[in-house]
């Protein structure tokens, strides 16, 4: 080998395994929005389905308490009127729902192609190739770039074009799809942000309801049930979780910022660290809430 | 202010009105009431509440119609990804086959 080639060979590795750190840090960037994406809509999911819950209950607990005080026309009015207007509701839930299926996908397919852990299928499938080739080619076998042998050249060679293929996919997305997914995420926010309102007024007529009853059997005539007490510590701890029901909406405001960082190429690990942590507080109360609007 | 300021907010002192109702001090006011203002507050309390629901479900049902509008978007990025992941992974296969067609071959050449 000339000494200029030498040369050449002994600045390509280090120029690609540089190329490499940069197509990687990218890589992670998306990988680290589309991982948030995917818990935030699974924890989602779970604030949804108490929603629809609490709002059925609610409703419940205040028709038994006001029946005493209905005729029987005014009942059927109004358990009619109720049911319509809840089927309304779960499925106008189930719309959030479903659509938050898809954008679960679309997070999914943004962490397969963007996972820099992922096993790099490429270089192992071009080494086979290379290897089966240096069988029938001494030359091939023994060629070398400056000090390294080609063998095991071809990962690195491989990894960041592989690295660079995804980074321009994914960048190419980001062109495509910003616009329609800073509003995604927008209507998210707004969504949870209503859903959250409701959620929150539920589950605090729940706890009223639970409150009045208390009050009622202590202060009647009759002795108290065994688990008054108790059940008195449960009602009066319960209004932290219900106070932090938009814990969601937060979640959903905090990934929108996200994806303006990684458009931006700035999204880092602390920001990261900040927004999983919205998520992981989202799945907590969201968790907690569940059984206070059972 | 526009329509959806307005939903909101009307929304909002619906919830406050039907909290203040049900809470223990608005629920010993009524059951402390005349007969017939008693009989008028809990009809209040569920027009309130029926409102409640009505409003609420409008303002969502028009939150779900812009998210099913944005969609097609959704599921074209989806597709675009997974577009980019299948041409990685065809490359990879073509690759394998080749590197096992090569292997068969280079078990061949030397018996010829």
């Amino acid at each position: 080998m000339r000494p200029l080639q030498r040369f050449a060979a002994t600045l390509t590795v280090p120029l690609l395994l540089a190329l490499t750190g940069c197509a990687t840090a990218r890589l992670n960037q998306f990988n680290t929005f589309a991982q948030a994406g995917i818990t935030y809509v699974t924890a989602s999911q779970t604030v949804i389905q108490n929603a629809g819950t609490a709002a059925v209950n609610t409703d419940s607990a205040l028709l038994i308490k006001s029946r005493p005080d209905l005729d029987q026309s005014q009942r059927t009015a109004r358990v009619n009127a109720s049911d319509k207007l809840l089927k309304q509701r779960l499925q106008v839930l189930q719309l959030v729902s479903e659509h938050g299926k898809l954008l679960q996908a679309y997070f999914e397919a943004l962490a397969s192609l963007s996972d820099p852990k992922a096993t790099n299928s490429v270089g192992t499938a071009a080494q086979g190739v290379y290897d089966a080739l240096a069988k029938m080619s001494p030359t091939l076998k023994n060629a070398k770039m400056g000090d390294t042998s080609v063998s095991s050249f071809i990962p690195t060679v491989i990894a960041p074009v592989v690295a660079t293929f995804k980074v321009h996919a994914l960048n190419d997305e980001l062109k495509a799809r910003s616009s329609a997914i800073a509003n995604e995420l927008a209507l998210q926010e707004a969504a949870f942000s209503a859903i959250e309102a409701e959620l929150k007024t539920d589950a605090q007529e729940q706890q009223n309801f639970n409150e009045t009853d208390s009050i009622s059997q202590y202060s009647s005539a009759t002795p108290l049930p065994a688990d008054w007490a108790s059940q008195r510590l449960t009602l009066l701890s319960t209004p932290a979780a219900v106070a932090s029901a938009d814990a969601a909406s937060k979640a959903a405001a905090q990934l929108r910022s996200a994806f303006t960082a990684v458009v931006e190429n700035r999204l880092d690990s602390a920001g990261f660290a900040s927004l999983m942590s919205d998520i992981s507080n989202m799945l907590t109360i969201a968790q907690g809430i569940q059984s206070a609007v059972k | 202010m526009d329509a959806s300021s307005i939903y909101s907010q009307t929304l909002s002192q619906l919830d406050a009105t039907e909290l203040s109702m049900t809470s223990p001090e608005g629920d010993a006011l009524i059951q402390a009431a005349s007969p017939a203002d008693h009989q008028k507050a809990v009809q209040v309390l569920l027009d309130v509440h029926e409102a409640r629901l009505t409003l609420a479900n409008a303002a969502l049902q028009s939150i779900a119609d812009k998210l099913k509008a944005n969609e097609q978007a959704i599921v074209a990025g989806t597709a675009a990804v997974q577009g980019a992941l299948n041409a990685l992974n065809n490359l990879t296969q073509i690759l394998n086959t080749v590197s096992n067609l090569l292997a068969i071959v280079a078990k061949i050449v030397p018996m010829v």
